[in-house]
């Protein structure tokens, strides 16, 4: 697949609110290097889909994302503000969440907004550090 | 009476009571308790739909009880404590007396950006971060690292000129005085921007691992108190009642059973600001 930038991605994917909330997000990216052999695909513009699965090894760190449909998202009980989508970081869950237009967020970025889970995983793995997330759902 | 003062005019003496006093309830383990009950709440509220500590108009009363009931805690071990309020528009770099050894201590390393000086240094055995959302054991933070600065004085004076407390649909997508302060209207803003600036476990729905979320919020409940004075006939709170997924002036706020934003409105009923 053609090479693609990840604040090209970030663009094909959010609308202009979101854009708005990820100046910082752009910033930090500065210093940054490249994700490592990924194999993403960002959402069709103007696309009325859901975030799209992703599975890519970023910084060292394999995450994986994909929707949850059926049974699985029923079980979560979402009432409009959880997220029917599933985020692993070297195959541990990192909680997220969906807030309608403003976007994603997760248990360990709580106070930022992000376009899609992808950019909350990867967020979270510079976060972390190389600590690994302790999964936590009360609800589940 | 309790009295709340600016961290940065407390004096030796009066640090020192702060830090111990938190030490103490870290050490009997009520602490974690206030750590676990802002996880859950966060957890809760993003799965339930009803924004009840963030994100919705509750967000101010909410850690208005929050914030008393650890100060209660505090009160336990020293009476002459109470929660300082931190100013970050005014103490608003790495060097800020905030990050010295004898209050908070400061950034972290940047190997993974454990704190390595002052009292809730892994290292001096004290702080170990029990309540948990990543394995990190220690308290971490990197100032200034995702946004280069804090909230100015004019962002904050142009929040408190906002005459109307909140408004429909009372999310993060809301104009008004709170959604402004909380930062919901424009992410990495306000209240939220200065977590994000501390980064580590302030970044985290366990934020309250790092003290420091104690004088933040303190200034941050401040604020709201100020915006009352600024505007008297403001409703303090909205919205008043019968709008459904969302706390009104006389609902109950979870996990508390008899508190209610209206019972929070007063708050010199419990502390003042100097």
């Amino acid at each position: 697949m053609s090479k693609i930038t990840r604040r090209q991605a970030v663009g094909a994917v959010t609308g202009t609110a979101a854009g708005l909330a990820l100046v910082g997000v752009a910033s930090a990216w500065a210093d940054s290097t490249p994700a490592e052999g990924g194999k993403n695909k960002a959402a069709p513009p103007g696309g009325n889909g859901g975030p799209v699965a992703f599975d890519e090894v970023f910084q060292g760190r394999r995450i994986q994302g994909e929707p949850l449909e059926g049974a699985a998202a029923h079980a979560r009980g979402h009432a409009g503000h959880g997220s029917p989508f599933r985020v692993l970081i070297d195959g541990r869950e990192l909680h997220v969440m969906h807030h309608g237009k403003s976007g994603w967020s997760s248990a360990i970025n709580h106070y930022e907004r992000f376009a899609s889970p992808l950019e909350t995983a990867r967020t979270a793995v510079t976060t972390l550090k190389g600590a690994s997330v302790v999964p936590f759902n009360p609800t589940v | 009476m309790t009295v709340r003062k600016n961290q940065a005019n407390l004096t030796a003496a009066e640090k020192k009571a702060f830090v111990d006093a938190v030490l103490e309830v870290k050490r009997i383990g009520v602490y974690d308790e206030f750590v676990a009950a802002h996880r859950l709440r966060f957890a809760l509220d993003m799965n339930t739909g009803v924004y009840v500590g963030h994100f919705g108009p509750s967000f101010l009363p909410w850690h208005r009880k929050f914030l008393i009931d650890f100060e209660n805690e505090l009160q336990k071990i020293d009476a002459s404590v109470s929660i300082p309020y931190w100013d970050w528009t005014v103490d608003n770099s790495v060097a800020s007396s905030i990050w010295a050894p004898d209050l908070l201590g400061g950034t972290g390393r940047p190997l993974d950006d454990q704190v390595m000086d002052g009292p809730f240094a892994y290292s001096g055995g004290k702080w170990p971060i029990n309540i948990q959302v990543d394995t990190r054991p220690f308290l971490a933070r990197n100032l200034g690292y995702r946004v280069p600065t804090l909230p100015t004085r004019a962002q904050v004076d142009a929040a408190l000129a906002i005459p109307t407390y909140d408004s429909a649909p009372w999310s993060d997508a809301s104009a008004g005085f709170r959604s402004t302060l909380e930062g919901t209207a424009s992410y990495m803003s306000m209240h939220n921007r200065v977590h994000t600036w501390i980064w580590g476990q302030m970044e985290t729905s366990v934020s309250p691992n790092d003290p420091v979320f104690w004088l933040h919020h303190s200034f941050v409940d401040k604020l709201w108190a100020d915006w009352h004075a600024l505007h008297p006939t403001s409703a303090e709170y909205l919205p008043a009642g019968t709008t459904p997924n969302v706390i009104d002036l006389n609902d109950t706020m979870p996990p508390w059973t008899n508190t209610t934003p209206q019972s929070m409105l007063d708050h010199t009923q419990f502390y003042t600001y100097a």
